[in-house]
């Protein structure tokens, strides 16, 4: 069953979204795809391009959480992280965001999946962007199921 | 020449992006070829691929790509198997961990709320801390 949420009259179903980060925050590139949910991204071959080509300037990755309250990582989003830090033979930061919180999820060690969660107070300009990215306009049929 | 139940394997790991030297059986599990490819890397027998005794693959991901039944020139004639890092966000634990018993992920998660928890409870400590210095430089002596 969708998460849907009313604002301003407008019904919008809410699903996760994702956005590859270079430096100053520039998005270098936007992971919408169509088999997205409000619980998953789900593997992309696409998006694994995407870091490989980027990976000598991307500083890390943004998905959203729907929702509200402090996000973090499930044991996907932690055992992804391990997986493309082994493949790009680089560490990163994976942020989350939920639609009012964010925080950043790196590595620390000593074993593969120790990673710290740290709140950020101070939002990028990039966040405002994933969270309308992660709020579509669903479709008449769509609103009445 | 790669028979066509052949494959070659691309692989990408630690930055490198490299191909085995010998063509795989096209039919093989997932699981025997990256076992293969964990082998090679571990011990160091792939040309310019440093070894990694610590190498990992449980969470990548293995793609086949049929030969096109009729390849143009300078196009790949072959079938390839490339080996990748998953790129699978959000709750999807049992695609990838079917080992993990429910009972680790959930400990996993447990110390994942523990650490916000501490998180949080360093946050007021020291919020209570600055607090009472402040109270202690207002008290006159």
């Amino acid at each position: 069953m969708p998460l849907v949420m009313i604002m301003t009259g407008v019904t919008t179903m809410m699903t996760e979204a994702a956005v590859v980060l270079g430096p100053d925050g520039q998005a270098l590139y936007w992971h919408l795809p169509p088999n997205r949910s409000i619980v998953t991204l789900p593997d992309s071959p696409t998006l694994w391009g995407v870091y490989w080509k980027n990976r000598d300037v991307m500083v890390g990755q943004a998905h959203s959480h729907p929702g509200y309250g402090w996000p973090g990582p499930s044991w996907e989003d932690i055992t992804t992280y391990d997986a493309c830090e082994r493949g790009l033979g680089k560490r990163y930061t994976w942020w989350i965001a939920s639609m009012d919180r964010l925080v950043m999820v790196m590595w620390e060690g000593p074993g593969s999946t120790d990673y710290r969660v740290y709140r950020v107070t101070e939002e990028p300009s990039w966040v405002e962007e994933l969270r309308r990215l992660s709020q579509q306009p669903t479709s008449d049929e769509e609103r009445q199921s | 020449m790669i028979q066509a139940h052949e494959a070659m394997v691309n692989v990408t790991y630690n930055g490198q992006n490299f191909e085995l030297p010998d063509p795989v059986n096209y039919t093989a599990g997932d699981a025997d070829v990256k076992g293969w490819i964990s082998e090679a890397i571990r011990t160091g027998s792939i040309r310019g691929v440093a070894a990694d005794p610590n190498v990992d693959l449980i969470n990548f991901v293995v793609d086949r790509f049929d030969a096109p039944a009729d390849p143009a020139p300078g196009q790949r004639a072959h079938n390839l198997i490339q080996i990748r890092p998953k790129t699978a966000y959000g709750a999807q634990d049992d695609l990838y961990d079917r080992t993990l018993a429910d009972g680790d992920v959930f400990g996993w998660k447990k110390r994942f709320r523990a650490d916000l928890i501490a998180m949080e409870d360093a946050i007021v400590v020291e919020a209570l801390n600055t607090a009472a210095k402040e109270d202690e430089l207002d008290t006159p002596s």
